[in-house]
This record gives C-alpha cells, structure tokens and sequence, in this order.
C-alpha cells in the first residue's frame, strides 16, 4: 500500500508529464498577443507546497530541463528558475498557509520565474530587459496566475489539505 | 570531515539548490554539446507522437474551412502562375542571351506543426519530419506566406524551428523596392525590426522586406514582412524600422522545409 508521500510523488510525475504535453499542444490555443499562460511552472509551486523543498526544487530542475529540450534556446534557462522557485515554494511548506496566501505567495513565485526566464533569455540580444518586464513578465505573470486560480477552484480540497 | 558531512546533511536543501543552479548553468554554456542531444531525442520523439496524434484529432475538425480556402487560394495561384511562366520564359531569354547561368527552385519538403515550444515566449515550431527525410540543421523553413525560421534541431523524425520572432534570429535582408541592405531581427515583442540603416536611406511604410541572399541558410527574395513604421527620431545614426512579419504564426499548421537548392549550370 502506497504511503500517502509516494502517492503524492506519483502525482506529481503524473502531473508533470500531462503538465509538458498540455504546454506544448494546448497551451499554444490559449495565447492572447503573445502572452500565455505557463502550466509548467504551476506544476512546480504545488509541488514545492505539497512536498517541501527537496521535491519542489528538483522538480523544478527536472521540468526545466525538459521544458527547454523542446525549445529551440539552451538548455537550462528554465531549469534555473524552477528550481529556485520550487526550493522557495518548498520553503512555505512548513508555513501551511491558508488558500489566499497561497495565492500571493504563488504569484509572487510565478513573477520571480518570469524575471530570472526573461533576463536570461535577453542577454546577448538588443532587446531591453524592462521592455520585455512590462510587455512579456508581467502579463504572462498574471496570465499564469489567472489560470492558476481557475485550476486551484477545481483542486481546493487539495490545497487545503497542504 | 565529519563536520564537513553534517553541514551538508544540515544543508542539503540549499545544497540541492545550489547543484542544481550550477548544472543549469553549466548547461545553458554547453547546450550543444553531447550529453544533451540523447535526452532531446527521446523527449521529441516521445512527445511529439503524442503531440502528433493530438494535432490530428484538431485538424480533422478545421478540414472543411481548409478545403475552401485552399480552392479559393488554388485559382488563385493558377491565375499567377500562367503569368509568372510568360515571365521566366521571357527572363530565361534574357540571361541565356547574356550568358548568365540558370538558378532553379528548391527543394521543398512539408512538414506539419505538432506543438510549439513549452515557454512562455513563443519561439519555436516542433515539426513532425527529420533526418529521414534529409532535413539538416539550418534549413530555412517557409510557407506560402513568407519567411518561418530555420531547423535548429533535428532528430531522425522530427525536428525544432527556431522561427523568426526569436532572440537569436539575425536574418540578412533586403527593401525590395530600392534593394537597400539591412540586418532583420526581433523587436522583443510581436514584430521585427530592421538595424543598421542609416537615416540617409530611402525607407517608406509598406516596402516589402525580403531575403538578401547572401545568407548561408536563407535563399534570396523569401518575404519576411512589410514595414509598418519608420522613425528617424533616434540618437544614433540609423533610423528605427518596424516590420510586421508576412507569416501568420498563430495560424501555421504546415510549413515547407527547404532541403537543398537545386542549381542548373546554363
């Protein structure tokens, strides 16, 4: 009988990989201009909530990694912000925060994933960073989040339970 | 030592934490070495046969809207087409006259779209052809439209677009009206911008952008876009030019891979 963490392990993984399919064949349909929302990264958070640092942070690696083998960039700039944001949200864990701050915490964690994605991103390029903060980081930050919350209406007896 | 191992054990989360900033960092240095080609394999060709089998339960339900609009695009170019041909005979005349060698068309192999890369700028196209079918690294990629990108990935059946609207897109280009050279490159945002044209250069709204063909990956004459804006209101020497790229990328379901360019010698 699965223990209730290896249950929520294989959650995770379960999610995870749904998470990837879903960014790169649906997620595309959702675009509004060139914002869309990133489920990956949500994925992340609720990992970091629901099983603490270590899971969140190599979850976040992990998705990373293979969120950017499907792109054309390097690899390893989405691996840099999941994992901080998945060791950050790990670190709320212990906290049990109620549901509203769990979504202030979450968009605050999608903003620093979009931060660290985009600098990186913009390096070598003419391409001003506060442009892209205020045309592709914060309406994607809230994009996510507004999807998020949408999500977390369907999941709240889980997230009450973190 | 001892000591040493029980800080780590205190630490581990931050431990964790700090391989995994320096694994991302050695791999974002070294994208394109070996250790990561195996893993992007697997994770293209894994996916994007789900991808694939996703991408055809949607594209059975657009089938009929396509159909139209293909007959009505199909008359279309047949119309061009019979002018076109009266054209290169006449111009074959002309270069053969003048001893010119004769330069035929590409080598086109379409490929369909079956997801686009997971970030959140939208960057690149996963294509559902490869190796197999003779796609190399930095085909140029291109509709009927215009200019996609170029393959930066591929594996033995499929394959990544980087499309134009990308960080590292540099395109050698050209205004097609006066063939005034420039260098096209992404704005940040949804659009292009054209760099390296001084303010002393004729530049109008509407000119067509197209290829310059002196790029390696590029053949020459590809549409890129049409300038939308013009300004010469810089500090610098070279004015800003907008250009709204010719392709569509919200709407792409096929593109066409340009595997090699035929050249006839006259």
């Amino acid at each position: 009988m699965p223990t209730e963490r290896q249950y929520g392990y294989l959650q995770i993984i379960l999610l995870s990989v749904a998470g990837i399919i879903l960014q790169i064949g649906f997620v595309p349909l959702l675009e509004i201009g060139v914002w869309r929302p990133d489920l990956v990264i949500l994925i992340i958070i609720y990992t970091g909530f629901k099983l603490g640092v270590m899971p969140g942070t190599l979850t976040g690696f992990f998705l990373g990694i293979v969120t950017d083998l499907f792109g054309p960039g390097p690899v390893g700039i989405s691996a840099l912000g999941g994992s901080i944001v998945g060791f950050l949200a790990g670190q709320l864990k212990p906290l049990r925060l109620a549901y509203n701050a769990q979504l202030l915490t979450g968009i605050i964690l999608i903003l620093i994933n979009g931060l660290i994605f985009f600098y990186l991103y913009q390096l070598q390029t003419e391409t001003e960073f506060v442009y892209l903060m205020f045309s592709r980081v914060f309406p994607n930050t809230i994009y996510t989040f507004l999807i998020g919350v949408v999500l977390s209406l369907f999941f709240r007896s889980k997230l009450k339970s973190i | 030592m001892i000591k040493l191992l029980n800080f780590i054990v205190e630490a581990r989360d931050a431990f964790v934490l700090f391989l995994c900033i320096l694994l991302s960092s050695i791999l974002i240095v070294t994208s394109d070495k070996a250790p990561v080609g195996p893993f992007r394999s697997l994770a293209l060709n894994t996916i994007g046969e789900i991808g694939g089998f996703f991408f055809e339960i949607g594209s059975y339900f657009r089938l009929q809207e396509q159909i139209s609009e293909l007959q009505a695009e199909n008359a279309r170019l047949a119309y061009e087409n019979m002018q076109m041909e009266d054209a290169l005979l006449e111009n074959l005349r002309l270069r053969k006259l003048l001893s010119f060698s004769d330069k035929s068309n590409f080598d086109l192999i379409p490929a369909e779209i079956i997801g686009q890369s997971p970030h959140t700028v939208f960057n690149g196209l996963i294509l559902n052809e490869g190796e197999n079918r003779g796609i190399e690294k930095s085909n140029a990629v291109l509709t009927a439209e215009g200019l996609v990108g170029k393959i930066v990935i591929v594996e033995a059946n499929k394959s990544i677009c980087q499309i134009i609207l990308d960080r590292n897109s540099r395109i050698s280009a050209k205004i097609q009206r006066n063939r005034e050279q420039g260098i096209v490159a992404w704005d940040g945002g949804a659009q292009l911008k054209m760099l390296y044209m001084a303010k002393t250069i004729d530049v109008l709204v509407g000119d067509v952008i197209v290829t310059s063909g002196y790029s390696q990956i590029f053949p020459e004459n590809i549409k890129i876009g049409v300038v939308v804006d013009v300004s010469k209101e810089t500090e610098d020497m070279f004015q800003e030019i907008t250009i709204q790229p010719a392709v569509n990328f919200h709407r792409l379901e096929e593109v066409q891979i340009v595997r090699k360019e035929r050249e006839d010698a006259n």
